[in-house]
């Protein structure tokens, strides 16, 4: 429950509203979720795509006043040079509609010497502050020491310390929330104009509050030893890739299996239970299996940002995009635009989600661009059809088949696309401001699985919500795409003669036919159009779109009938031909929403859209020309 | 004058007065592994970004290592353990201590 601030009289139980100010790393989501309970809303600031997370204080007492933490952006300093600083200074401003009570700064305890200069600045705004030092555990572990009653008389503000996953200090925190009316405001004092003044006002606060620099982690210098040597940081770094892959790909493969199982076997059981007909079909066809055919990457979501998450929560990440920043520099990224990368090769979705971590907004947009030409699995299922229809299994070198060796081309060639569409953008296209590569190598900690799961839900949901709107949408539309105008058949037609009379009559068929002239370069008839048309929904709707229009059937892409009927229809160089267009082409809705929703606009959905599509149509046509 | 002059190591031992130590100033890329040194300037091409890391004059810095391919190297300072690319490094310059 939150009234409007500007009509609060003073003293009732209103709702109170703190934010959370604090670089990244220093703790400040982990206090969060303890505070709000993890019941976070999120959202975007109204006019940015800076995420915007925020909860209602977890009461014990239901007498206790009603306050929302509001969790800013992680932020080094209010510079305003990042999307994200500025959000936190508009805030702290007053400049975003939202009424502000009090200011808590999080500063990592062990990294005083670092956070504290931010503190300067917050209190420069003039709001009541309070100054919340998180880690004190891992401070004393480490030998460090800091004196709080000094601290608050030096700063002249509340201090208190926490261990937030352990809620050490919370209940002094709720306490101080209660009253921020009562907070002492730190004494005026002149503004400091650079970073050198700022800290070398935190050094001297700190040497009066008989600050003791904790000494190194072990374990952190244990680990860096090995993760980061010259010989074995690297070798640790390609198996940590391939059990990446390894654990997205294999592990989520029963899983979604199941799904498919599921959905195949709900629309069965849902068309038995309708009464045949236009409703039916919509629910079956149009609904149960368009949205399925998409759920079915759920669990390989799930399993890949488990994965991340953890890795980067443990500290391993930061790690991994310090070893491989120099390649990654030869094309004008990053390390950290990497672990985007290779998350992609599950799906762009997850990747382009992933880029957020990435500080430099440049290197943010390029990722984001390049992302759909890595090979998705999603592409998986249409390029072992076309593969298993129209390349031999003919061993090549010891167990590599010709057939392997074409996945691995068709694998090669988006790797290589990326990159080069990398350089290429990151040299000229693509302006905007470039921030110096810095990573943080923080020490290796146990990450909290609570905390995990709570973002991997968020991801979901994200996805979910996507699957039940857009992609809906689409599904629906492409059903009634195939399925009208309604045909008159004569009495006793079989059904899958009927069937393939609609499709054949279809909106879908007409649109595939006035595609031709586009396509009839690269070998494509009107059925492989219609086929594309549907892949847009999911690149793997290719193949159910093909199985139903080359004679009904079995969808199943491993079926012998499909490819059998695949190739008796389709002349090889039309397949290589489109194999190239799958390579390139952005046909896929999910990804173009998510590049909407990151990059604030449509222009570079669109861009993506029209340049992947003009590069998969010059590959198509030069493959088509090549190999008929 | 710029910062990017300094290729190697400058002595200015002939401007010291004679009962101090000659100074060493040299560029922050050019650190040695578990080298300390003080950032003594910072060329303002640097962004503002890193001089909020603390990158700025006063503080004082460890070289830790390099990356397995040379860049980027990591530098111990205010508690933190920051990665900075050779390119930026170079823009800050050092007094070795």
């Amino acid at each position: 429950m939150v009234t409007t601030a500007e009509h609060r009289p003073a003293g009732t139980k209103s709702s109170r509203r703190f934010a959370l100010v604090g670089s990244p790393n220093s703790g400040k989501t982990t206090l969060f979720n303890a505070l709000t309970g993890l019941r976070a809303k999120t959202g975007n600031y109204p006019g940015v795509t800076v995420e915007r997370h925020s909860g209602a204080l977890r009461l014990e007492d239901p007498r206790q006043r009603p306050a929302e933490i509001v969790d800013l952006p992680g932020t080094y300093s209010l510079d305003a040079i990042s999307e994200d600083e500025a959000v936190t200074v508009r805030m702290l401003r007053g400049q975003l509609d939202e009424e502000l009570d009090a200011v808590l700064v999080v500063v990592d305890a062990t990294t005083l010497e670092r956070s504290l200069p931010l503190l300067a600045e917050v209190l420069t705004i003039g709001r009541p502050t309070a100054l919340v030092l998180t880690m004190i555990d891992e401070l004393r572990a480490r030998g460090g020491t800091i004196d709080v009653f000094e601290l608050r008389r030096c700063l002249g503000i509340p201090v208190v310390g926490i261990v937030g996953n352990k809620g050490v200090g919370l209940d002094d925190l709720k306490l101080l929330l209660a009253e921020p009316e009562g907070w002492p405001l730190a004494p005026a004092r002149e503004a400091h104009a650079t970073a050198d003044e700022r800290f070398a006002w935190a050094d001297d606060v700190l040497a009066r509050a008989s600050r003791e620099v904790p000494g190194d982690s072990r374990i952190t210098r244990r680990l860096d030893a090995l993760l980061l040597h010259p010989v074995l940081g690297p070798i640790v770094f390609l198996a940590f890739i391939t059990v990446f892959f390894q654990t997205v790909f294999s592990g989520a493969a029963p899983l979604m299996d199941a799904i498919d199982g599921l959905v195949g076997s709900t629309a069965d059981r849902v068309a038995t239970l309708l009464p045949a007909g236009l409703f039916s079909d919509l629910v079956c066809d149009g609904i149960i299996r368009g949205v399925g055919a998409v759920l079915v990457f759920l669990p390989q979501i799930v399993l890949l940002f488990a994965v991340i998450l953890f890795l980067e929560a443990s500290g391993y990440m930061a790690r991994a995009a310090f070893v491989v920043d120099r390649l990654m520099g030869f094309v004008g990224l990053e390390g950290r635009c990497f672990i985007a990368l290779l998350s992609s090769y599950a799906c762009a979705v997850p990747g382009i989600l992933a880029t957020r971590s990435i500080p430099s907004p440049r290197h943010r947009l390029v990722t984001i661009l390049v992302a759909p030409l890595t090979t998705c699995s999603a592409r998986m299922p249409v390029y072992a059809l076309l593969i298993a229809a129209f390349v031999e299994p003919t061993p090549v070198i010891g167990p590599l088949t010709a057939q392997g060796l074409a996945l691995l081309a068709l694998y090669f060639l988006g790797a290589f696309s990326t990159l080069l569409a990398a350089a290429l953008l990151g040299r000229g296209l693509v302006r905007g401001r470039s921030l110096p590569f810095y990573q943080e190598l923080p020490p290796y900690r146990w990450p909290s699985l609570r905390a995990i799961g709570q973002q991997i839900w968020q991801r979901v949901r994200i996805f979910l919500k996507r699957a039940g709107t857009v992609i809906l949408a689409a599904s629906i539309l492409l059903w009634a795409l195939l399925s009208f105008p309604r045909q008159d058949v004569p009495a006793g037609t079989t059904e899958e003669a009927r069937q393939q009379i609609v499709l054949e009559n279809s909106y879908a068929a007409s649109i595939g036919k006035a595609m031709e002239p586009v396509f009839a370069p690269l070998g494509f008839d009107w059925r492989i159009n219609v086929g594309l048309l549907g892949s847009f929904a999911a690149r793997e709707v290719m193949v159910s779109t093909l199985a139903q229009i080359y004679g009904r059937g079995d969808t199943d892409e491993t079926d012998e009938g499909l490819v059998g009927r695949v190739r008796e229809a389709m002349e090889p160089a039309t397949a290589f031909a489109l194999l190239v267009w799958f390579v390139y082409a952005l046909q896929c809705i999910s990804t173009i929403a998510v590049m909407r929703r990151e990059t604030g606009s449509w222009r570079w959905p669109l861009f993506a859209l029209v340049s992947m599509g003009v590069f998969g149509w010059v590959g198509g046509f030069v493959t088509y020309q090549l190999a008929s | 004058m710029s910062l990017l002059d300094s290729g190697s190591f400058v002595s200015t031992a002939e401007h010291a007065p004679a009962d101090r130590a000659p100074r060493l100033i040299c560029g922050l890329h050019e650190l040695g592994r578990r080298q300390s040194a003080k950032i003594v300037d910072v060329d303002p091409a640097v962004s503002p970004r890193l001089a909020a890391l603390g990158f700025c004059k006063g503080t004082i810095l460890r070289l830790d290592r390099r990356a397995p391919l040379g860049d980027p190297r990591i530098f111990e300072l205010r508690g933190t353990r920051l990665a900075l690319r050779k390119s930026d490094a170079r823009l800050i310059r050092v007094e070795l201590i």
